[in-house]
């Protein structure tokens, strides 16, 4: 390949600067241009230039030799003339643009301010713009078509589309950038300029000229993304088998889409299984359990395992990869034929934690009542014990039991997660003490939950309200109300006091019960409804008092008697919830339990993980949160975001900074690489703008930008103002005031951001460096930021700026929060803005 | 053999005193012709470069005469520190006005650091004897700091100076650390040292006033310290021109 001998003649040095100018050209358009009508002499030419130039998809265009060959042609040129010799760098990326400009009249009305056959002509002089077409009516539908046409015969690959605002026609020009595989970007020449400059026409063809200016050099440095769609798994997990897991499992089990049940504990059922009713539901705890386990069984579709604990979480969206370990449960599920020789035999005991330690059970023992899998189970605890001891492995006759048993790490891949760990149980030891009352279950004060146990049919007493002390029928109850260690309310130990007195009641009308609040411990924060009720007293002091063998509650309202007295304990998120949040990150809501919004996408949440919850509550949530979970498995696939943004990762200096700027907690590191969830995303680009290593781009910013600004500095009046608009207020504000027609300033040049939160400082710097006279960063309020505080970082920065470069800088920049009708506001602060500034640069 | 100098122009001779000690510099004597070195020789020849490093940043016309002469005679400019490079400490002084070299010519190659790093000044120095392409790092300097692991801002900035090593972050401890907007390449040998990282090697992508100020958008920081410029002219003072 000798350059020299390519170059030796004419003719092929001819081929080469056309093709440097035009950058693709199809064979007869080439040969056209060269004035050949014979295609045997330029086939001969083509072919002494292999390697310099190439055909791609049927167009000729330069390789990089060739491009090297056109610099040495162009410095030869200025060496022969004496010029100094100026080096330019080819596009890095080798990318080639092609622009086409459409200008659209919008029937005739730019007119008036814009001279359309001026601007055509200049358009066609900038760099990288090959065609320009007006339209009188761009957003006819029908010009798609004839757009497309253009853009394939004149193998356009950018296109400018200077028209209105590209708000007005959303719809319209979506179809466009979906049906022209083209990358697209807009200049407002109708609100931003012509209607606002009607009465200065030359400055107004000036600025339109700008502006496509600067959107054809922001997509000269435009990085294509491609389209992504990230495939989905039709199965669904769900963490816990409570009633919330249950009850969506069962919206599960009518389809076809399989799930994968996974409990902590030996059975299914979680708290509400100890329940003898259950507040808003008429039936009993374990009978619902039981009706939600045997519809989830029947439908075949769900594997259910029990003494299993989730311990790792990864992947996204529809493809995510589930960890869990599952217990030893030391007894064959399929081969134990329940004949109970085993619990028999056992020779230990131990206090009963399904039964609040009201009781003692075996060591091998059914979890609990009727029970699903209904079948014996050591606790992992109590196995040193047993391994010494071996008798119930010797006595079974189905030789179901193996205490050698080891845990089994179990992995599973799925579309959706469900999250329905539940709460936990509040310590009563952990409680604010009324007066003299403390926890002490021997000396009948009790828990709810304990009372619980009491109440129902197959608990300890057998349904009877028994004291603990002397195993006598209790006559009456009291049951202490807002005792949670929180000063929060647990938002229900008022309706279970309600569900007290109801089954109280039902089953021993002759014991008397009473409800007592010490109003100083009722939360401000109480949203649950008291009704009226003689039974329900609201005291300023409550006194525990002993007359004779007889135990009196002594208070302002009145003294009852209180033969047992229960403490009504609320819910707490629980040590489950810190082991959950290792696995998969969640914020938290006031009340300390699990935020659903702040899930990743793909992990739901229902039940009372979330807060503690009526038992209608929780059906409604545990439905509608697999509802959604269907509606994602529906689909086969997913788009992967709008504004995707890409990440360098072997720039990324693991700093945090975006992880903690990101007002969605879209970004997370792990294990020293970034992710970024893009269907959490919402695109607001304010981490690219505090990379500082520039490890995250995306497609209007950065580079972008700088290129813009660099396009619009160019402007020949004074004083020059850019204006950063964000795309929710900013924009619209602008745009406000044209539709309005209030005229401003034509050297207000308006460049469009995602969020004013990616208005780097350094645009700023940049800008003023550019010759910009003043830069004005128009926002959202900042109560009304789009992006929630986009506005309040631009802010932070501008007077991070004032402080470093001083008053100066404070007079050349402005910060103007507005909202989207705000025109007036707009062209008022631009105009006083602008005669600020011509005060300045006179004096 | 390459023709080598070494200029200085106005500055500490930290970045002489950093050649000297790298342990390359014994194979430079070697492997090249020093034909100026001021520091250590007498010997004063002032032409005929092929590379010639610039330690210092320029304040009168003579010396920017001297690099536009120094160019244009051929020689491979590379520039030495954090006063060459950007303007240095000497940019604060009211008094006087210094300019970093790249303001009159086009640097080959630049190191920031005050004074540079001996990894990447090893890295400089091979490379202007072999004509290997010298790169500055990419990334930030919590990518090499020990302590940069899962950090949170959420702490309030109310100090510059470290009075202890940091068991964590110093961001996470309250402490102005610049390192996530300075340019890796150090090794964090400051935030070893028990003192928050101040930047000397130049922030990544844009000035360090801008990248300060995005900064200040993620820390919480206390009106002391917002209103302090000093922190973000420390190492240079990029012109803001005003029209």
């Amino acid at each position: 390949m000798n350059v020299y001998a390519a170059l030796a003649h004419p003719l092929r040095e001819h081929i080469l600067r056309i093709l440097d100018a035009e950058r693709l050209l199809p064979y007869k358009d080439l040969m056209k241009r060269l004035g050949l009508k014979k295609t045997g002499l330029f086939n001969y030419h083509l072919k002494k230039l292999e390697g310099f130039i190439e055909k791609r998809n049927g167009l000729y265009q330069l390789t990089a030799a060739g491009r090297n060959a056109i610099r040495l042609m162009i410095t030869k040129e200025q060496l022969m003339v004496g010029e100094t010799v100026d080096f330019q760098e080819p596009d890095s990326r080798g990318a080639i643009y092609r622009i086409g400009v459409i200008i659209c009249t919008c029937g005739e009305e730019l007119r008036q301010a814009i001279n359309i056959s001026d601007l055509v002509e200049k358009v066609t002089d900038l760099p990288y713009v090959e065609r320009t077409r007006v339209f009188h009516h761009l957003c006819l539908l029908e010009n798609v078509e004839k757009l497309k046409h253009w853009c394939e015969r004149h193998f356009l690959n950018n296109l400018v589309i200077a028209a209105c605002s590209p708000r007005l026609h959303k719809e319209m020009f979506a179809t466009i950038r979906e049906q022209l595989d083209v990358q697209i970007e807009f200049a407002n020449i109708r609100e931003h300029c012509a209607r606002v400059h009607r009465k200065n026409p030359e400055r107004a063809t000036e600025k339109a000229l700008l502006l496509i200016r600067a959107s054809a050099a922001m997509l000269c440095h435009r990085i294509p993304i491609p389209k992504r769609t990230l495939p989905i798994r039709k199965s669904v997990a769900i963490i816990g088998g409570g009633l919330a897991g249950l009850e969506a499992a069962k919206v599960f089990a009518k389809t076809n889409h399989s799930v994968i049940l996974l409990e902590k504990e030996p059975c299914l059922g979680g708290i509400a299984r100890r329940w003898e009713r259950i507040y808003g539901a008429l039936d009993c705890g374990p009978c619902m359990i039981a009706e939600d386990v045997s519809s989830v069984i029947l439908s075949g579709n769900t594997r259910i395992l029990t003494n299993t604990e989730l311990t790792n979480i990864s992947g996204t969206i529809g493809n995510y990869e589930i960890t869990a370990t599952q217990l030893p449960r030391y007894v064959d599920l399929n081969k134990c034929t329940m004949c109970g020789v085993c619990a028999e035999i056992c020779p230990h005991s131990c206090p009963d934690e399904y039964e609040y330690n009201l009781i003692q059970r075996k060591h091998i023992h059914l979890p609990c009542p009727a029970a699903y899998p209904n079948k014996p189970v050591i606790n992992k605890r109590d196995i040193d014990f047993c391994l010494t001891c071996r008798k119930c492995e010797k006595a079974c006759p189905s030789n179901a039991i193996n205490l050698d048993q080891e845990s089994e790490i179990k992995k599973f891949s799925v579309g959706a997660i469900i999250l329905a760990t539940g709460a936990e149980v509040c310590n009563p030891r952990t409680i604010i003490p009324l007066d003299s009352i403390v926890y002490n279950p021997t000396k009948d004060i009790i828990s709810s939950y304990e009372f619980e146990r009491i109440l129902a049919p197959d608990g300890p007493t057998g349904g009877q309200i028994l004291r603990q002390i002397n195993g006598k029928p209790a006559r009456s109850i009291i049951v202490l109300q807002c005792l949670n260690s929180i000063n929060v309310c647990s938002g229900y130990c008022c309706n279970v006091a309600q569900k007290y007195i109801d089954v109280v009641e039902n089953i021993a009308p002759e014991v008397s019960i009473n409800i007592l609040y010490d109003k100083s411990h009722i939360p401000p924060d109480r949203t649950t409804f008291i009704p009226e009720d003689n039974r329900i007293h609201f005291c300023e002091t409550i006194k525990l008092i002993h007359r004779g063998r007889k135990r009196i509650i002594q208070t302002d309202v009145g003294s009852f008697p209180a033969d047992l007295i229960v403490l009504n304990m609320g819910m707490i998120p629980g040590d489950q919830q810190l082991a959950l949040r290792t696995i998969t990150n969640f914020s938290l809501n006031s009340r300390g339990f699990l935020d659903t919004r702040s899930l990743s996408s793909g992990i739901w949440a229902c039940g009372s993980v979330t807060r503690p919850e009526t038992f209608e509550e929780l059906v409604t949530e545990s439905r509608n949160t697999a509802l959604e979970v269907l509606l994602l498995l529906g689909r086969d696939s997913l788009p992967a975001g709008d504004m995707p943004i890409l990440i360098a990762q072997e720039k990324c200096g693991l700093c945090n900074l975006c992880v903690e700027l990101c007002p969605y907690n879209a970004i997370s590191i792990t294990a020293d690489t970034i992710h970024i969830d893009t269907l959490k995303c919402e695109g607001c680009g304010a981490c690219i703008a505090i990379c500082p290593t520039g490890a995250l781009s995306a497609a209007p910013i950065q580079d972008e930008v700088q290129a813009a600004i660099n396009a619009l500095s160019m402007g020949t009046t004074s004083p020059r103002i850019l204006i950063f608009c964000c795309e929710s207020c900013g924009y619209p504000a602008a745009d406000n005031a044209g539709i309005r027609r209030l005229e401003y300033d034509p050297s207000a040049m308006v460049l469009r951001l995602p969020c004013t939160g990616c208005v780097d400082a350094n645009f700023i710097i940049t800008a003023l460096n550019l010759g910009f006279d003043g830069v004005m960063v128009v926002g959202c309020h900042e109560t009304a930021c789009r992006f929630l505080d986009g506005i309040k970082k631009a802010r932070i920065r501008i007077e991070a700026l004032t402080h470093f470069y001083g008053e100066e800088l404070q007079k050349r920049v402005r910060i103007l929060n507005v909202s989207a009708v705000e025109g007036h506001v707009f062209a008022t602060q631009v105009n006083q803005f602008a005669a600020e500034l011509t005060e300045l640069i006179g004096s | 053999m390459k023709k080598i100098g070494f200029f200085q122009l106005n500055s500490c001779s930290g970045c002489m005193f950093a050649v000297l000690s790298s342990t390359i510099f014994l194979d430079l004597l070697k492997s090249a012709d020093i034909r100026l070195f001021r520091l250590i020789s007498d010997v004063q020849t002032e032409d005929q470069f092929d590379v010639v490093f610039i330690e210092g940043g320029v304040t009168r016309n003579e010396e920017a005469a001297l690099l536009r002469r120094l160019w244009t005679e051929g020689a491979k400019i590379i520039t030495l520190g954090s006063c060459a490079v950007l303007g240095g400490i000497m940019s604060h002084s009211p008094n006087m006005h210094i300019d970093p070299v790249n303001k009159f010519v086009d640097p080959y190659a630049t190191l920031p650091g005050c004074p540079p790093p001996q990894q990447l000044l090893g890295n400089l120095l091979m490379s202007a004897i072999d004509g290997i392409e010298f790169k500055l790092p990419e990334k930030n300097v919590c990518s090499e700091c020990p302590f940069a692991q899962d950090q949170t801002y959420d702490v309030e900035i109310t100090s510059l100076n470290a009075l202890h090593p940091p068991k964590s972050c110093f961001l996470s401890e309250g402490i102005l650390c610049l390192g996530p907007i300075t340019r890796a390449g150090c090794g964090a040998r400051c935030i070893k040292g028990a003192t928050p990282c101040d930047g000397c090697l130049g922030a990544l992508d844009r000035n360090l006033p801008s990248a300060l100020a995005n900064l200040f958008s993620v820390l919480k920081v206390s009106d002391s310290i917002r209103e302090y410029a000093a922190i973000a002219f420390r190492y240079q003072k990029p012109e803001l021109k005003f029209k």
